[in-house]
């Protein structure tokens, strides 16, 4: 294990407990306001969030495809 | 052994075990949890603590000297004492945090998601969440690209009905996130089978 996984691993730890800190605001908010619906810029934050996510894993998919893995 | 052997030793876990408590830390400062606890400003220094700390420690403060001597003193501590077991099971320890984060939300403070737009979130976040879990893993090299091609189209799939259920409303919007959901979750299932011994996937 070299550095860059470390460091790989770190970042999924960061990324993971952002997701859970995004989800907690929006579903703190929610009830916070009454609402049970989504609000348009809720939606699409968490649209780009794993938008951003599925490119993430197709450049790693890309990269292990040409390292024949 | 001294204690500069010992950590030479296990630096890969010392490091990536404050990483996942620095990060146990932002998530439970951010959702509130120590809020009424603590006094308002002592929340907000242990959040940016949290912050500048895991952000030095995924390297951007490390410079690249510090860098090659830090990738030295792990290649010397593997080459001394050769893991008994591939990477797969420090990779899938790890990662088993990173699925504990995930799926023990609600001990991280995230309400109970009860209404449908807080249950489709939480959808989005957990096809998220597969994604980036892959991502790691296929990096990791603890799976290859036909596995994480797999998991990438049931999480496309499963965000194609999050899209359409999101549209909908009533009954149909509910059978919608439903099936959405199952099959995120055989997503993830499917990445647990991958790394079967790992506690954090027992459960599933």
């Amino acid at each position: 294990m070299d550095v860059m996984n470390i460091v790989t691993l770190l970042t999924l730890l960061n990324q993971t407990a952002a997701l859970a800190a995004k989800l907690a605001a929006i579903a703190k908010t929610m009830q916070a306001e009454g609402r049970t619906e989504l609000t348009a810029e809720e939606l699409a934050d968490l649209r780009v969030t794993d938008d951003s996510a599925a490119a993430a894993l197709d450049a790693a998919i890309a990269r292990a495809k040409a390292e024949r893995r | 052994m001294t204690f500069w052997q010992w950590l030479q030793e296990n630096w890969v876990k010392t490091l990536s075990s404050i990483g996942a408590l620095n990060s146990a830390l932002i998530t439970a400062t951010a959702s509130g949890m120590f809020t009424g606890l603590l006094p308002e400003n002592s929340v907000k220094w242990l959040a940016l603590g949290g912050f500048f700390m895991n952000a030095w420690l995924i390297g951007v403060g490390f410079n690249n000297s510090a860098k090659v001597a830090v990738a030295k003193v792990i290649d010397n501590a593997l080459q001394a004492t050769p893991p008994k077991q591939s990477g797969f099971a420090r990779i899938g320890l790890l990662t088993g945090i990173a699925v504990a984060l995930l799926a023990g939300c609600a001990a991280f403070g995230v309400p109970k998601l009860e209404s449908f737009g807080e249950r489709l979130a939480g959808g989005y976040v957990t096809v998220t969440g597969a994604r980036t879990l892959t991502t790691a893993l296929l990096n990791g090299q603890v799976i290859g690209s036909k596995d994480a091609q797999n998991v990438q189209d049931q999480a496309n799939s499963a965000r194609e009905g999050l899209d359409v259920a999101g549209t909908l409303t009533g009954l149909d919007a509910e059978n919608k996130l439903s099936s959405a959901l199952a099959i995120a979750n055989a997503a993830l299932d499917y990445l647990c089978a991958k790394a079967p011994t790992d506690p954090n996937c027992l459960g599933r």
